[in-house]
């Protein structure tokens, strides 16, 4: 063997060591036992309420957060990608589409709930895929210097109001989000037809299509825009920092449609790796009492259990809210539909 | 002596083979598993999705407007970035760490530079109605905000390849602006199309920016069908557009590259005598520096003044330190690790390597969007026997390598085409060993563009969201991502300070590298003008 | 016609000193070759004449007037000189043609291009005009360098070994031509070369930098 050749031979094996010194490091388990969460929950207030459960058993809760930027892309496709060998063990959602498309794709597991008999009808997947509990709401947030009491907006069909010119109302990109699932929803309720006569109008209007709910806030908080549609968690958020806002629930009358309630959804990841973790962290994040925590520190603002009184929300929403009259499964077959119109409508 | 030549081409092969292996595993692997994923759907039936390949007329508005703002983009950012360097020629010298401080802005997110934007276009709209809040325009000017430091420092590297010597032979004849006009800027246009390029690639794949002014972009449609349909393959299908449109991009830049100038450069500043423009020109350059300075401090002063009337800096820090640990981590991983890629793959037998009329295929990852990145690896890596790496620090690591180390390469190229072709072949005759040219000649003549690629690296890997957030482990987030949570929720003064710290630290790591680079100019300052 | 003063000049690259208080006067008209050693500030000389470099202490006068003085150089273009460098530094993105022709744009075309090819072919470099310097020789690349510094007969000539590298024959023929032209046009020279017998041929007075003390 030349110099050369050794010298070669030499440099290539020590990279090979290199790499698995790195790759022995990377091995170190732990003996802690352990649950793997991916939640789509803003992390602002998952993180306390995943910690608390940690102090509370013992058990390390290896979590896995979503961001709002991407588009609600990143989570469910991870989930789906790592589907045939599992890494985590719960999904807990702040919304309802995902899990049930997940369920679908038969990423997760049925199990048994112990809060499910405290969970009103329809919030408990009949095959036991899912859980519903506690959620938000849509709202309109009112920029209260820019619109006078009495001159408010009630309805979403407000969008097509000539009292507010279409540069100074707005909304989230309704591909994206809540603001898809309660176009979704309203595709479900009147059917194709008089929902897409209505999202052609306010996208003809000219009304503000922005970024995010969060986007939203942050402009009628500021001003740049008299009244949006959001969320209750983003529009207590600015009410809490002292924003000259108010939050108003759309369509409660009677004879309107009501006002789409999004609760947290929890299930189970098929093959998890923890299993028995898993049922443990499933039935608290289900319980009352973090139901209850997460109404004090503004994630639900619409809770599916009476409250104690020793509860103080974060963001008290005054009387009942009238939800829109549709199931869950209803909003997600209808929507396939509306994204098809909704792409042609808004992404020119 | 046969079976000792057999046995030495062998090694050399088994070594070429190894190398470009490690550059495909590592930044080929999610585009070969999202080629096979889409061959396997379109075998199962799916050949219907063949159709997104070809966009509608819908699409293909948004594809033209996409492509439209982002030349937009990249001529604006190379103009600007050429006015500046003339400017700081001018002044001072001693420039070379004005060299690579606009670096440490590219860590933050152009999302962030929005943000500050937004809320300045905000006022301005109150105050003089004469400006709008949203539209192309708007979009365009921050997304050339956002990625003006890559304008700056890709012009500084290609304005630098200009050899003093042919900038003193026109001095002779003609006046400055000439001497710029008909021989500085020529001889630095491959370098500086190469660095347009790379602009205009990165603001094609940006949709944050143009989502949050109203405009709607490709690169959004790309998110609105995979969010819909949740098919990692129709997702890819409907990018191929975007792919064939950086190909072609990526293949002008590299012919751009063999056309760069052979005289070897020291680095710094081509004009022995501060240069004297046109009275024009300096006011154009006035310009240029002031859009420079307002776009430097806005988002700094926007950070500081949050930070300041939020909580405290350390008291935002506190939870997110570590976060920031990981994230510094994963940045500095796939800094370094980015070396040995391009070192590899510029390494032939010693010889300087010219660019292959193929080599615009090594960048093609870059166009890949960050989501499918992730996606991809995770499609390759999640299995039994490869777990060992999956659900660790290092698959974060790789999403960034996969991203980026095409651009480390680049900007390595690029050096290596700045040496003097004479000084490889001096080292072959004199050298002891490999070793000894490797660390004693090689090392040494491609450190600035290594250094400049890790450095570039480093910073895009801080602010890396779509494949970070698919492939991050179990408990561990990084900055970006705790920064776009706070984003959403609103709270304004963390996300101000995080950025801060961001910034801060950047510029830290960003001035160690000027240090470095100094000291290198300082050792060879003398030796030629004697 | 150009008249070169040089008062108590000095110049250093870092801690290095270059040239340390030179003094020199070279009339009009006047042939002077440049000795010394390497590394004496042969090459720096030449380029503080030519007004590439900026003196750190003393004075040099052109003509009787002010040209670099520590702080302000009169740009190079405005000094009415021809340079031919250490390296050809040829232009890579112009032709042979295009590098002579470029410090001939004050005259009118037609003539430029003439004069450009009678100096392509005194140095016997016909049918390379249209050749980019990547595509010519070292020593090709060294005459057309020459042609271009003869080109826009310029007042004052600085040559920095100009013949290097060409075999005896070339060196010849090129020395012929710049003789002649030297002849014809009279311009002030300060040539540089580490060939005594070039320096005698070429020049009137020889100047020798030691690198020590003044010249």
């Amino acid at each position: 063997m030349t110099r050369r050749t050794s010298l070669a031979m030499w440099n290539l094996a020590r990279w090979l060591v290199v790499l698995c010194c790195l790759l022995l490091a990377a091995c170190q388990g732990s003996e802690q036992r352990q649950v793997v969460v991916y939640t789509s929950v803003d992390q602002v207030y998952a993180e306390p309420i995943l910690k608390e459960f940690e102090k509370q058993t013992g058990i390390r809760v290896l979590a896995v957060y979503d961001v709002e930027a991407t588009k609600t892309v990143g989570l469910a496709q991870r989930l789906v990608a790592e589907r045939a060998n599992p890494q985590a063990d719960v999904f807990w959602n702040g919304e309802f589409l995902q899990t049930l498309f997940l369920k679908e794709q038969g990423v997760l597991t049925p199990t048994t709930f112990a809060a499910a008999s405290e969970l009103p009808s329809g919030y408990v997947d009949p095959q036991g895929y899912w859980a519903a509990f506690g959620g938000r709401s849509r709202v309109i947030l009112v920029n209260t210097e820019r619109i006078a009491p009495g001159d408010e907006p009630a309805s979403v069909f407000d969008l097509l109001s000539d009292r507010y010119p279409a540069q100074t109302v707005g909304m989230a990109n309704p591909l994206f989000g809540t603001t898809s699932t309660e176009a979704a929803a309203i595709y479900a309720i009147h059917g194709a037809e008089e929902a897409r006569a209505l999202y052609r109008q306010i996208a003809a209007r000219g009304v503000r299509i922005l970024d995010g709910n969060s986007v939203v806030r942050d402009q009628v908080a500021s001003g740049q825009l008299a009244w949006g549609l959001t969320d209750t968690d983003d529009a207590c958020g600015a009410i809490k920092r002292g924003a000259p806002v108010k939050m108003i629930f759309p369509d409660q009358a009677a004879d309107q449609q009501g006002v789409l309630i999004i609760p947290n959804t929890v299930a189970r990841i098929a093959g998890g790796p923890n299993p028995e973790t898993a049922q443990q962290l499933v039935d608290y994040l289900l319980s009352a009492a973090v139901e209850a925590r997460l109404v004090e520190i503004n994630w639900i603002q619409v809770p599916t259990r009476p409250l104690p009184a020793t509860v103080k929300p974060a963001c008290p929403v005054g009387s009942e809210v009238r939800g829109m009259n549709v199931g869950f499964d209803a909003i997600y077959q209808s929507r396939e539909t509306a994204r098809t119109d909704l792409q042609e409508m808004f992404m020119r | 002596m046969a079976q000792h030549v057999w046995s030495k081409r062998l090694t050399v092969r088994l070594f070429w083979l190894a190398r470009w292996l490690l550059f495909g595993a590592v930044v080929f692997s999610p585009l070969a598993a999202l080629l096979l994923a889409s061959s396997q759907a379109l075998s199962e039936g799916q050949s219907a999705w063949l159709r997104l390949m070809f966009p509608s007329e819908r699409q293909f508005t948004l594809l033209l407007r996409s492509v439209g703002l982002s030349i937009g983009v990249a001529v604006f950012d190379l103009l600007l970035g050429i006015l500046i360097v003339c400017a700081v020629w001018r002044w001072n010298r001693c420039w070379a760490w004005v060299r690579w401080m606009p670096l440490a802005l590219l860590a933050l997110p152009p999302y962030v530079h929005a943000l500050a934007w937004n809320d300045l276009l905000y006022w301005l709209t109150r105050w003089t109605g004469l400006f709008s809040p949203t539209g192309v325009w708007v979009s365009g000017w921050v997304m050339a905000m956002a990625f003006l430091p890559v304008g700056v420092g890709l012009a500084l590297i290609g304005l630098e390849t200009v050899a003093p010597v042919l900038v003193d032979a026109a001095r002779i004849h003609h006046d400055d602006m000439t001497t710029l006009w008909r021989v500085a800027l020529p001889l630095a246009g491959p370098l500086l199309a190469a660095g347009g390029s790379l602009i205009f690639l990165l603001s094609l794949m940006d949709y944050s920016v143009p989502s949050l002014f109203g405009v709607n972009v490709y690169a959004l449609e790309i998110f609105a069908e995979f969010s819909a349909s949740h098919e990692p393959v129709r997702a890819f299908l409907l990018a191929t557009p975007l792919l064939v449109l950086s190909a072609v991009t990526l293949f002008t830049a590299q012919r751009f590259l063999r056309r760069s100038a052979h005289l070897p450069v020291r680095g710094g500043s081509p004009w022995s005598t501060p240069p004297r423009w046109s009275s024009g020109f300096t006011l154009a350059q006035y310009g240029a520096l002031a859009v420079w300075a307002v776009q430097t401090l806005l988002p700094l002063t926007t950070l500081a003044r949050l930070t300041w009337t939020g909580e405290g800096l350390l008291s935002t820090l506190q939870p997110a330190l570590r976060e920031l640990v990981f994230s510094f981590g994963i940045a500095g991983a796939a800094a370094l690790l980015s070396l040995p890629l391009a070192w590899f793959l510029l390494d032939g037998t010693g010889r300087r390597v010219q660019p292959h009329a193929l080599g615009w295929l090594l960048f093609l990852p870059v166009a890949i969007p960050a989501p499918l990145v992730g996606i991809g690896l995770v499609t390759l890596w999640n299995r039994p026997a490869l777990n060992v790496l999956y659900a660790t620090a290092w698959m974060p690591v790789l999403a960034a390598l996969a991203r980026f180390a095409p651009l480390a390469i680049l900007l390595t190229l690029a050096q290596q085409q700045r040496v003097d072709p004479m000084l490889w072949d001096a080292a072959r005759i004199y050298q002891a060993n490999d070793r000894h040219m490797t660390w004693r000649v090689r090392l040494p003549l491609l450190a600035p563009g290594l250094l400049a690629g890790a450095s570039l690296v480093f910073a895009l890997t801080l602010g890396e969201l779509g494949a970070t957030l698919i492939v991050a482990p179990p408990g561990q987030s990084t900055l970006t991502l705790r920064i776009y949570n706070y984003l959403h929720y609103g709270a304004g003064d963390v996300v101000a300070g995080l950025c801060l710290v961001v910034v801060l630290l950047t510029l830290a790591a960003g001035s160690l590298g000027v240090l470095a680079l100094a000291w290198g100019a300082r050792r060879d300052a003398v030796s030629e003008l004697q | 016609m150009s008249k070169i003063e040089i008062r108590q000049l000095s110049k250093a690259f870092g801690s290095v000193a270059v040239l340390n208080g030179f003094s020199l006067e070279v009339a009009v008209g006047e042939r002077i070759a440049v000795l010394g050693p390497s590394g004496c500030g042969k090459t720096t000389l030449l380029r503080l004449i030519a007004g590439l470099e900026m003196p750190d202490a003393g004075e040099i006068a052109l003509d009787g007037k002010p040209a670099s003085v520590p702080g302000w150089v009169l740009p190079p273009h405005l000094r009415n000189v021809g340079v031919v460098f250490q390296s050809p530094a040829l232009w890579p993105h112009m032709t042979v043609m295009g590098n002579i022709l470029f410090g001939l744009s004050r005259l009118n075309k037609s003539v430029a291009r003439r004069r450009a090819g009678d100096l392509l072919t005194a140095l016997a470099l016909d049918g390379l005009a249209e050749r980019y310097p990547h595509q010519i020789s070292g020593g090709e690349a060294r005459r057309v360098a020459l042609a271009r510094a003869l080109a826009p007969h310029p007042a004052l000539l600085l040559l920095d070994e100009p013949l290097t590298n060409l075999n005896p024959e070339l060196k010849e023929m090129a020395l012929a031509v710049l003789e002649d032209h030297l002849e014809r046009y009279k311009p002030t020279l300060v040539y540089v070369t580490h060939d005594h017998a070039e320096a005698h041929r070429i020049s009137q007075r020889i100047v020798t930098l030691d690198g020590r003390r003044p010249g």
